[in-house]
């Protein structure tokens, strides 16, 4: 009877490889020759928010990141990603604008393939619920300190809201600590290679500059 | 067919009744969470401003608890009362038996403590921490190495369906989880990345908590009903079916997404055949039943089996549905995915969960249930709170889709959903309510003084 | 006398006339005018209500600018009662059109944290208009401003020319005494200003970082020098422009202002690559495939670019 037994272990794992090559590999293979851009390429092109987030938090700025070049927001959004990780904000905020239900005009331009090709998207944060809006164009789309207050407490800036208050982002004098910032670094960042309405490639080598 | 008697030396009833205890624990965890959560949305959180409780980290135990607490601790209880019966052997270890155990409890507690201190993953399903991953592999590995022993070794003449399933969930679930927590988190990126954790999404249920809920089934059904299953040759097309459709299936949970569409496309005719090989598993387990449908009504174990299997109907044709790109223009995203969710995991496998509960509790405990009213009561309050949630959350789901479809403002859709969201709390607290009841039978039957004797199955309505 | 008679009749038929006809009309009118002021009333209502779910949290229930966000706002919220807003159709000094108001809730005010409400229906977005006009007396009293005439802009603006003028003017004119030589916002009098007249620290507009509030459409940054920003020290410059003495100032040389400040917002980056080759190739696979699965019309072609949508730099 061993072999009858060994029959449906093969077939486990002779099974699970086809579907894995079917669904998983073959997305592989079609992105194999963009290339994976790295966090600190992905950071060469600072969006102006972020310079405007030194000026609006200068203190807290200067003691979280320094000065606001691509290093420190390399950083920042690095830290950003993590707590958005960790918070689990991927679980009621989504990470891709679909070509139906007038997504395009709600949120801006429907997602492309190679946006997503970049250490940052590692893993990806596609989302699984909105509960509240996706946030793949955010950036530029609410300022700063609107960002920052909405953290602290939703309910002041959208009453109607039902997202929770991360007021350990903040300290005693409810002033923005390190990971404010970087969730806002971070939200300026999501959809800040859409320039003019064309959505470039986050970390292209000549879409290099300021913002 | 299925083996009799002298269970004594075969199964190891000791490591069985562990199992059911923290399978019932990690279920009270996650039924907590899951409600704390909902009360979330009615902006009535009783954590608020607790950093390490915060709403986002406790769906985390919620889901997780459910999956790997709840569910996988209730399965293993069942394989290791199933396996050592249908091969005559006992399985390989019991001292290795107590120690997966104690690690597997291990690795749940450091899932728990782990996303509630923000080291969550963000895999869907797979939330369990980084540090915690390698230790479940290791620990899935020992474990098909302990209860696959008797079946491998087995000197019966043919394997049963059930071993069938059990078999090729071993090589599955093992491959599937490293497959979704390694490869999107370390090498995969973007889209690509995405599509392999849809795959794991879909693998989790299709590959590990499918299997081994039908492996059960065909194990306790016919046991409890004391006839044979209705049809060999359905069990057949519906092990095969499933072993070909499910994995690849695992990208129509990203539909419309920057994933090529070929693989999209691929995801939504697997997912369709599925549910047709689903129809042929169902049609075996009603023709079983018939001719004794009476058993319904009289054994509660055959009543949350085939409330379970309805479930099951209703989920499938559901996704058949769904997973089309029409239904996903509408509700993707939306809480009718949430309800589907909550159908499949805790109307279907946690339904034949406790539907097990109440077959071998009794035989692991060494006592008859004290109070038999209290599982009655327990199975009309959580069908009824979930079928109230899940009528509740696809309703929603629909006004939610056709909300943002229409380009109202975003707070239309939260507002529109309150109404919503104060039902599904009520429905939550309405299946806890059950589960109260639950437990309660399940604690005083433990502290029951022994007899000595192994009851036979209860009529649901007695007492 | 005879003669006179029809001629009394004729009178006397007239002045009935008249008369019917001045009654029928005031009762009409009343009932007209009471149906006008039950609309207006329920339209007040509504707009109460929706500005207690989305306007509540920044500019208070009282329309004062004190909502429990306005703390940590930097750009803090309008106050409503003290009847000065800045974005205005309307000359210096003067109350704004609900038009005007109706832009700015539509659009929102870049670079700050009042965002667009475009998705809320035009009926709604009107009833927030009226709500909002009803913190200050003075929309009932005086009623608005009499909108500025803004004309067609220019073929030649955006042109080296125009953008050189421009910068002329802008020096002729000192706008780089509070927004700094190159526009940055740094110039000598930017530390010195006065608080703005609800108390609020003042900081000249920096046109080189991102979006431009109150619009960047060439109109947009005509009318808000030809009007001002009531409330702050920017002045209106329409004397400078509406009657030009020909030699400092010369007909249309708004326009040119408006070239330059718009050469200051968007360093032009021409041939700014879209997508790397490859990414270009997949994108353009998946573009295929939805096309042919028939869900063609709203995606992001590269040549689509200059989109509708106010954008960064």
């Amino acid at each position: 009877m061993e072999r009858f037994g060994v029959t449906f272990l093969v077939t486990g794992v002779v099974t699970f490889l086809l579907g894995f090559f079917l669904q998983g590999l073959m997305p592989v293979l079609t992105m194999r020759k963009v290339p994976i851009r790295t966090v600190q390429e992905v950071a060469a092109s600072v969006p102006a928010e972020f310079y405007q987030l030194a000026e609006d938090y200068p203190v807290e700025f200067q003691k979280s990141f320094g000065t606001p070049d691509p290093t420190s927001f390399a950083k920042a959004i690095q830290q950003g990603r993590d707590i958005y990780i960790s918070e689990a904000c991927w679980h009621c905020h989504s990470q891709f604008v679909r070509p139906v239900a007038n997504e395009n005009l709600r949120f801006g331009p429907v997602s492309q393939p190679n946006e997503y090709q970049n250490e940052m998207m590692l893993p990806h944060l596609f989302g699984t619920r909105r509960v509240g809006p996706d946030l793949i164009r955010e950036s530029g789309k609410r300022s700063n300190d609107w960002q920052v207050a909405h953290l602290y407490d939703p309910r002041s800036v959208a009453p109607y809201s039902v997202m929770p208050s991360y007021t350990w982002f903040f300290d005693k004098d409810k002033r923005p600590t390190d990971r404010a910032l970087a969730v806002v670094a971070y939200l300026q960042w999501l959809g800040s290679w859409v320039k003019d309405g064309v959505v470039t490639e986050p970390g292209l080598p000549a879409a290099g500059g300021q913002g | 067919m299925i083996a009799t008697v002298d269970r004594r030396p075969l199964v190891n009833l000791t490591l069985v009744r562990w199992h059911l205890i923290a399978s019932s624990i990690f279920l009270a965890i996650s039924l907590l969470g899951g409600l704390a959560y909902a009360f979330q949305f009615n902006n009535m959180y009783p954590f608020a401003g607790i950093e390490w409780l915060s709403p986002g980290r406790v769906r985390m135990v919620h889901t997780n608890m459910a999956a790997y607490g709840f569910i996988a601790n209730a399965f293993i209880a069942g394989m290791l009362f199933a396996i050592p019966r249908l091969t005559k052997r006992p399985i390989l270890s019991d001292q290795l038996g107590m120690l997966i155990f104690v690690a597997w409890q291990l690795c749940m507690v450091l899932t728990i403590g782990g996303q509630l201190l923000g080291y969550g993953q963000a895999i869907e399903w797979g939330e369990t921490p980084i540090f915690v991953d390698p230790l479940i592999v290791v620990g899935l590995v020992l474990l098909v190495v302990n209860i696959a022993a008797p079946i491998v070794t087995t000197a019966e003449n043919g394997l049963y369906v059930t071993l069938w399933y059990f078999l090729a969930a071993f090589a599955w679930t093992g491959l599937v989880y490293f497959m979704g927590n390694y490869l999107p988190q370390f090498w995969v990126p973007g889209t690509a990345g995405a599509a392999i954790t849809g795959l794991y999404i879909h693998d989790l249920v299709g590959l590990f908590v499918t299997p081994i809920g039908w492996g059960l089934m065909y194990f306790f059904v016919p046991l409890l009903l004391r006839k044979p299953i209705w049809s060999h040759a359905l069990s057949l097309i519906g092990f095969w079916g499933l072993a070909f459709f499910y994995p690849m299936q695992g990208v129509h949970h990203f539909l419309f997404s920057p994933i090529p569409m070929y693989a999209q496309y691929g995801a939504v005719v697997a997912t369709i055949a599925i549910e047709i090989v689903v129809l042929t598993v169902l049609v075996n387990f009603f023709g079983t039943l018939h001719g004794r449908s009476e058993a319904v009504r009289g054994n509660l174990a055959i009543r949350w089996f085939y409330t379970g299997m309805i479930m099951y109907g209703i989920t499938c044709f559901q996704c058949a549905f769904q997973v089309t790109l029409t239904f996903q223009k509408v509700i993707h995203f939306s809480d009718w995915v949430v309800g589907h969710a909550h159908m499949v995991m805790f109307g279907v496998f946690g339904f034949w969960i406790f539907g097990f509960f109440v077959e071998l509790w009794p035989r692991a405990v060494g006592r008859a249930w004290v109070h038999p009213r209290l599982l009655t009561m327990h199975y009309w309050f959580t069908v009824i709170g979930l079928i109230l949630m899940i009528i509740d959350l696809t309703a929603a789901g629909l006004v939610q889709g056709y909300s943002w479809g229409a380009l109202s403002h975003w707070s239309k859709s939260v507002m529109d959903s309150m109404p919503f969201w104060w039902v599904r709390s009520v429905a939550g607290l309405m299946i806890i309510a059950g589960q109260v009841f639950f437990f309660y039978a399940l604690w005083a039957t433990a502290r029951r003084p022994a007899e000595g004797t192994v009851p036979a199955p209860i009529p649901a309505e007695a007492a | 006398m005879s003669t006179r008679k029809p001629r009394n009749n004729a009178l006397l038929a007239l002045m009935l006339a008249v008369a019917s006809f001045l009654s029928i009309s005031a009762i009409v009118r009343t009932a007209l005018g009471a149906e006008i002021v039950v609309a207006e009333e329920e339209q007040l209502r509504h707009g109460k209500v929706l500005y207690a779910s989305y306007c509540s949290g920044c500019h208070g229930v009282n329309g004062d600018g004190q909502g429990p966000a306005a703390a940590m706002l930097i750009v803090k919220p309008r106050d409503f009662t003290s009847g000065l807003f800045k974005f205005r159709s309307t000359p210096n000094g003067t109350l704004p059109t609900d038009a005007d108001l109706m832009r700015t809730i539509t659009r929102g005010v870049n670079r700050t944290s009042m965002p667009e409400w475009s998705l809320l229906p035009e009926r709604e977005r009107m009833a927030l208009v009226q709500y909002v006009k009803s913190f200050y007396p003075g929309f009932a009293e005086s009623g608005p401003g009499r909108p500025i005439f803004i004309p067609a802009p220019p073929a030649t603006l955006g042109s080296p020319e125009s953008i050189a003028r421009g910068r002329q003017l802008y020096e002729m004119l000192e706008c780089g005494r509070c927004h700094g030589p190159n526009g940055l916002g740094d110039g000598p009098s930017a530390a010195t200003l006065a608080p703005d007249s609800w108390g609020n620290p003042q900081k000249p507009f920096n046109f080189t970082k991102g979006a431009l509030k109150s619009g960047a459409a060439p109109e947009d940054v005509y009318r808000t020098f030809m009007t001002g920003l009531n409330g702050t020290a920017m002045p209106s410059y329409a004397d400078v422009f509406d009657e030009p003495d020909g030699e400092n100032v010369k007909p249309g040389d708004a326009w040119n202002l408006v070239s330059y400040v718009l050469s200051l917002r968007t360093p032009s980056r021409p041939g700014t690559q879209v997508a790397s080759e490859e990414g270009a190739a997949v994108n353009a696979a998946y573009r295929g495939d939805l096309a042919r699965a028939g869900y063609t019309a709203p995606l992001p072609e590269p040549a689509q670019a200059g989109a509708n949508k106010e954008s960064k730099p």
